[in-house]
């Protein structure tokens, strides 16, 4: 499933369905806008994420 | 010093001495769980036939499964999620490393006092307890904050790095704010193309009068130290008034309920010890159901931990993770608002963290330093560039390893979850056992506690995506 069919509404339905698809945190941070699914997560932490 | 070579002369039998690679485990109904322990990029939810496929793959061998060229709609999805490696398309498989440097964090001490006197405190030479009337005595001056702008500014500039985060730190920062404003406004003023942002590290007996304009203003992140719930906080985290002992839970938490109504989230940073860890699971509750995130650190100590406080720290994460996979709220992000230590799924690590590369702490007198845990000198930013002392500490035998993580060849490296937890904290590890190329003090909690942090990450996923889909 592409990145931008799992934008839209139609594909959320689909993606209930399927049996056969991958979900990663992109896929759920594109659904969530209150996620980032980022990979650098040391924002706020004591100590510093390497680059 | 004499320092074992192999893991189990240290803490027993290593963790995982399987070859390092993708694991697939069921989870409920027809939902399973991927994770490349070789080359980390986040949990993955598999189902259907694509989930058939993996499995089959992993149980012809160990390790990461190969194949020499992707003919089915399965395998495409498996290689580009990492995880099947395909010969013909070796890319797909490893990305590399980004060789250009994005970003530069420095911890500020801005003042080398702190009103608490917490037991474990890992700041080198810290006053605790310090009386007000002496906070100038023991801050930073504007002379040294200048220099360390201007060495920031010119380090970045001519290293082409586009991002630079001040982490203002102490002792407690929030004892000297209008030194923090003032910085703030010269370095913000000065930054040209730099993009800087600001961060702070409190212990919440701040005024929230005084520190919100300052929030506000630069757009400084908070976060707030809390050891534990109620009386396991106060036990910790305390101020001395007259002879008595007066716990700071109350002040804290009003302090925290005064910043969300003023529109301000902080994240709140747990130490996990022995007297707080059986308050894990009500902090963390308490702190999820305010829509806080947190993260979760076991003590650093300058000794190991003994078998009972292994013990401990291992059955209470096991049990609290367990639960936050069950239940933390789908709106949360599980490895930020949940995080533990230095842990990041999502990518491959060379270190626990950007010590002595992209990270390197500042002492209240401009010295530079490899991390806050650090009492080292020899550099200061009065008398140096940022990019001598970077080298320096690529040199001295304590660092050379900080600096050159790839070099380490310890038992360590060997273990299946290296390039997770990538050995922990180094600065702890050194200050226990001398080096960092051996498994860090609390490398049974890790290996422990790895497997079931991934299974409640992917439980948490799946939750998410039947609220998101429902």
């Amino acid at each position: 499933m592409s990145d931008e069919k799992v934008m839209s509404g139609r594909s959320l339905s689909e993606m209930s369905e399927k049996v056969d698809e991958v979900v990663d945190d992109s896929t759920i941070a594109r659904l969530n806008h209150h996620l980032t699914g980022h990979s650098d997560l040391d924002c706020d932490c004591d100590c510093a994420e390497e680059d | 010093m004499i320092v074992p070579k192999r893991i189990d002369k240290i803490c027993g039998v290593p963790f995982s001495p399987e070859t390092r690679g993708v694991r697939v485990a069921p989870l409920r109904g027809n939902h399973y769980y991927a994770f490349n322990y070789d080359q980390p990029s986040g949990v993955k939810l598999l189902r259907g036939s694509i989930a058939r496929r993996l499995l089959r793959l992993v149980a012809e061998g160990s390790g990461v499964p190969q194949i020499t060229a992707c003919r089915t709609r399965e395998d495409l999805a498996l290689a580009k999620h990492r995880l099947l490696f395909v010969k013909e398309d070796p890319s797909l498989y490893n990305p590399g490393f980004n060789s250009n440097q994005k970003s530069f964090h420095i911890w500020l001490h801005v003042i080398n006092g702190c009103n608490f006197r917490c037991f474990y405190c890992y700041i080198p030479h810290l006053q605790s307890h310090i009386d007000p009337a002496l906070i100038n005595k023991y801050s930073m001056s504007e002379e040294t904050a200048r220099a360390v702008i201007d060495g920031l500014l010119a380090f970045c500039r001519q290293n082409r790095i586009p991002r630079l985060h001040i982490k203002f730190a102490g002792g407690e920062p929030s004892l000297n704010l209008p030194l923090i404003e003032s910085f703030c406004k010269t370095m913000t003023a000065a930054a040209g193309d730099t993009q800087v942002s600001y961060g702070m590290i409190s212990n919440g007996t701040f005024s929230t009068e005084k520190i919100a304009p300052i929030l506000t203003a630069y757009g400084l992140r908070i976060s707030i130290s809390i050891d534990g719930f109620e009386t396991t906080h106060d036990r910790t985290r305390f101020l001395i008034s007259g002879n008595r002992r007066v716990g700071s839970w109350a002040k804290v938490r009003g302090n925290i309920h005064w910043l969300l109504a003023n529109g301000i989230r902080p994240y709140l940073l747990f130490t996990l010890t022995r007297n707080n860890a059986s308050s894990a699971e009500t902090f963390a509750s308490w702190a999820h159901s305010h829509g806080l995130g947190f993260r979760i650190s076991p003590i650093r100590l300058r000794r190991a931990p003994t078998e009972q406080e292994l013990d401990l720290l291992l059955r209470c994460t096991s049990s609290l993770y367990t639960r936050l996979g069950k239940e933390m709220p789908t709106s949360l992000d599980f490895e930020r608002d949940a995080r533990f230590a230095e842990w990041n799924l999502q990518k491959r690590k060379l270190a626990a963290c950007g010590s002595c590369r992209n990270y390197v702490a500042v002492s209240e007198i401009g010295e530079i330093r490899s991390c806050q845990m650090s009492d080292q000198q020899g550099y200061n930013f009065r008398t140096h560039t940022l990019d001598q002392a970077l080298q320096g500490f690529r040199q001295v035998p304590t660092t050379a390893l900080l600096a050159q993580p790839h070099l380490k060849t310890g038992a360590c490296t060997e273990c299946e979850y290296y390039r997770v937890c990538v050995g922990g904290c180094p600065q702890h590890t050194i200050s226990v056992h001398g080096t960092s190329d051996v498994p860090s003090p609390w490398c049974r909690l890790y290996g422990t506690l790895m497997p079931i942090y991934i299974k409640a990450k992917a439980e948490h996923m799946l939750r998410q995506i039947s609220a998101l889909c429902r």
